[in-house]
């Protein structure tokens, strides 16, 4: 069913072609059908009124014979005295107005000019312009004993007779009209026979063709051939058949008897071709058939050849139909499989964007940052971040999370825009994040990302990073630049506004040897640190300027003061659609402000201990770490896992930060100011960053886990924040603990 | 400073462990156990009842105590471990690795 229904999907234009051919069949045959009708109903009446104008000519022949036949009667039945004066009378009608009589003769009852002998025929023949009258009866022509005479005598109306051979008067075919003569008593006595010769019928037949191949004939009442068309015309052998075929029409005989014209098909072998027969029965005497003979092909030929034409065009007009359809219908179903894909291609976009959008920080419905792995809420640091693509999805990027007191976050912009673009942003994404993980050097990040991204980097693309991380406690901004727009800085003032000095480097992904450069900064206390792509300064309206430095200069002093990166943010964004208006946006608009105000600690304690590289002081640091929270009044369980925290700590120190066997110092100030417990453990052995160390997988098997690393998990785990810097050429490691409301449940 | 004392009764050893086992403390109390890291499959018995501190160092004892008696087939089991010290096995993970009764 199903393969019937694709077949029929398949070829649905062929079949609607083809239903159409059919139909156009049809009409054009029911049309054909009755246009042919019409025609033959018109032939039937042209035929008629043929035959009907051919009759009257013959009877116009035949009527002016008759007058000029009764007019001599008339002087002949009162000069029947005078025998002489008969033979005159008869030269006068041969020679009268009817040029079609060839002669005239009368048959006298026998004996009736005793002077003239038994049997008396005077005959007046036409031989040219002359008229010559001789007696022509004899033994051998007795006319007494013809039908005309014997009707005659009986004093009967004479009809015209059939066309005979009349060897002694005529001498030729004729047909023959008499009178019968009456004398006195008004007793017959004797016959005026008119002969005519049936050579004009032919004429008058011949004369007018419907068609050039239709002839006509005529034929007495008895159905005896009067007048053939010429030789050239029709065939003796057709002409026969023709007679024999209306003489066997007996079918419409009363039609004939009405004056109605009659007609039967038939088929003529000779010509090979089928034709029509039409005869109608003259009204007045003679009552001659009149036949006429027309072919169908010249009557309905041109129809056919009309129908022919029609056909064909049809037929070509469909095709050329068939053929647009088909074309119009590919281009449909083109078009449908295009829309089709446009709209799976935008609905992955869509998709697509959704995840680059999880990829970034970004604020979720109840107003918390997502993406941040640490949660810790902090007074002195406001960050914000947004990214607006030019397209569905972009090939801008930022980031920034917490990690112990450090703030990472980066900034970049993919070459290119749409889907190439936004995948090289997700990786760059994700390497800034496995970069970052454990290591605090923007430049060391910036190798790494570059040296995976340089690898198979066909397509050429290239990122314009900038990589930042934000020591908290201290202020320090240590920063890489590869080629991004710099940062700018709003100081407290609220006006000054400085750019941050880098080295610029080469972009992410064009030479994977490429040493990257760290540059330190100090960020002073309520400053903002402003960080774009080139979307907003390159943002353009429908002029085509620029939006440029000064005005996004200028957003910053007015929307910053405030300290809040969000709403920065937003008057940056609206500041930048104003300008835009209606224009296209030409590229990703993307911004990152970091607010950084550290608190001013008032310490209500501050110890400093100085110990040796040599664990057996471990003891000495206990005391002193027991005697700090002893003071600080924390409760015994806390102030245990201080002490733990410090001793791993500053064991970690002596096992790592010198050689083995070699001297050194550590040093370990505490400070509170009565919420918060610190211990700031330097040395000034190898820089050394235990916080960049991998996380122990507490979940392994006995047989898996390793030894080591427990030390700096237990810190992690039993302090607020681990911090390390190497500042001056020392390690410093910053421990905090909140003393109060301890919020760290340990498990 | 701690005390390490061990016995071996009917084939398994019974360690007791006493004081603070701070990083320094281990030092000395690792020589004392050495003989706990090869006990060819016999089982040991940790009494912690008078231990107060255990730093990194010691879980770093225990674990390879642990290791070596699950290499020879038998088991560590850890008795009257006090809460303060039970952290510090849940914070490391060494919770799990060990028998507590």
């Amino acid at each position: 069913m199903k393969k019937l229904s694709d077949w029929l999907r398949k070829r649905s234009v062929l079949i609607v072609i083809t239903l159409a051919a059919l139909l156009l069949q049809m009409i054009s045959a029911i049309q054909y059908r009755y246009v042919r009708g019409l025609l033959e109903e018109e032939l039937e009446k042209t035929a008629f009124r043929d035959l009907m104008a051919s009759a009257l000519r013959i009877q116009e022949v035949t009527s002016k014979a008759e007058v000029g036949a009764c007019s001599q009667l008339w002087h002949i039945e009162r000069h029947l005295q005078d025998p002489d004066y008969m033979t005159l009378l008869l030269k006068n009608l041969v020679k009268g107005e009817s040029d079609n009589i060839i002669g005239a003769g009368i048959g006298f009852k026998p004996g009736f000019y005793p002077s003239k002998g038994w049997l008396y025929e005077p005959y007046a023949r036409q031989y040219g312009d002359s008229v010559a009258v001789t007696q022509i009866a004899s033994d051998k022509h007795d006319y007494t004993q013809k039908d005309l005479y014997q009707a005659a005598m009986k004093g009967d109306t004479l009809k015209w007779t059939a066309p005979y051979l009349d060897a002694e008067g005529a001498k030729d075919v004729v047909i023959s009209y008499g009178l019968p003569i009456r004398d006195e008593h008004g007793e017959p006595v004797g016959l005026l026979s008119v002969d005519l010769s049936t050579d004009w019928v032919g004429e008058v037949v011949n004369m007018h063709h419907i068609n050039p191949s239709s002839f006509s004939l005529v034929m007495s009442e008895d159905g005896e051939l009067v007048a053939t068309p010429d030789d050239s015309v029709a065939s003796l052998s057709l002409v026969k058949k023709i007679v024999a075929m209306v003489n066997d029409s007996t079918v419409e005989r009363e039609m004939k008897a009405n004056g109605r014209v009659t007609g039967f098909a038939f088929y003529d072998e000779e010509r090979q071709e089928p034709g029509h027969v039409y005869y109608a029965i003259k009204k007045n005497q003679p009552r001659w058939q009149m036949v006429m003979v027309c072919y169908d092909k010249e009557v309905y030929g041109k129809l056919d050849d009309m129908l022919k034409y029609i056909m064909w065009m049809a037929l070509a007009g469909l095709v050329v139909l068939g053929i647009i359809i088909q074309l119009f219908v590919r281009s449909h179903r083109r078009l449908q499989a295009t829309q089709m894909e446009q709209e799976r291609i935008g609905s992955e976009l869509r998709i697509a964007k959704d995840i680059q959008q999880q990829m970034l920080p970004h604020v979720n419905e109840c107003g918390e940052l997502q993406n941040e792995p640490m949660n810790i809420a902090r007074n002195d640091l406001r960050v914000y971040g947004s990214l607006v693509p030019a397209r569905e999805v972009g090939g801008d990027l930022f980031d920034f999370f917490l990690r112990d007191e450090k703030l990472f976050f980066c900034i970049g912009d993919v070459s290119g825009k749409g889907v190439p673009s936004a995948m090289l942003m997700a990786v760059t994404h994700s390497l800034f994040r496995s970069a970052s993980m454990h290591e605090n050097n923007p430049a060391r990040m910036m190798q790494v990302i570059n040296q995976t991204s340089c690898h198979g980097n066909e397509a050429n693309m290239f990122v314009t990073l900038f990589i930042g991380v934000l020591d908290l406690p201290t202020g320090r901004l240590r920063y890489c630049n590869a080629g991004h727009d710099m940062p700018m800085i709003l100081a407290s003032d609220g006006t000054t506004i400085s750019s941050l000095d880098a080295k610029p480097n080469l972009p992410v992904g064009v030479f994977d040897h490429v040493k990257y450069e760290m540059r330190e900064s100090m960020l002073t206390p309520r400053s903002m640190l402003f960080l774009y792509t080139d979307g907003l300064t390159e943002a353009r309206d429908p002029q085509r300027h620029f939006f440029g430095l000064e005005r996004a200069k200028t957003v910053l002093r007015n929307a910053a003061h405030d300290g809040q990166p969000q709403q920065l943010l937003q008057a940056m964004t609206d500041a930048v659609n104003q300008f835009v208006e209606d224009a296209e946006p030409s590229d990703d608009l993307t911004m990152m402000a970091i607010w950084y105000a550290p608190q001013q600690e008032q310490d209500v304690l501050s110890e400093t201990l100085t110990l040796k590289n040599d664990v057996h002081q471990i003891e000495t640091l206990s005391d002193f770490v027991k005697d700090i929270t002893r003071r600080l009044n924390m409760e015994k369980k806390q102030a245990r896992n201080v002490q733990l925290a410090v001793e791993e700590a500053v064991v970690n120190v002596m096992n790592y930060a010198y050689p083995i066997e070699s001297e050194g110092t550590i040093t370990i100030d505490a400070k509170s100011d009565g919420q918060w417990l610190k211990f700031i453990i330097s040395d000034e052995g190898v820089a050394f960053d235990p916080t960049a160390t991998l996380q122990v997988d507490t979940t392994l098997k006995v047989e898996d886990r390793p030894i080591g690393g427990l030390g700096i998990h237990l810190v992690r785990k039993l302090m607020d924040s681990v911090n390390y810097e190497r500042v001056d050429g020392k390690n410093v490691l910053t421990l905090r603990k909140r003393i109060e409301g301890n919020e760290k449940d340990l498990k | 400073m701690m005390e390490t004392k061990i016995e071996e009764q009917e084939g398994k050893f019974l360690v007791c462990l006493k004081g603070e086992m701070d990083t320094a403390s281990a030092l000395e109390a690792e020589k004392n156990l050495q003989p706990l890291y090869k006990t060819g499959g016999k089982d040991v018995i940790i009494d912690c009842e008078g231990l107060e501190y255990i730093a990194s160092s010691g879980l770093r004892i225990l674990f390879s105590i642990l290791k070596g008696v699950k290499a020879g087939g038998g088991r560590v089991v850890m008795r009257h471990v006090n809460d303060d010290i039970k952290d510090v096995f849940k914070l490391t993970g060494f919770i799990d690795l060990f028998d507590f009764e």
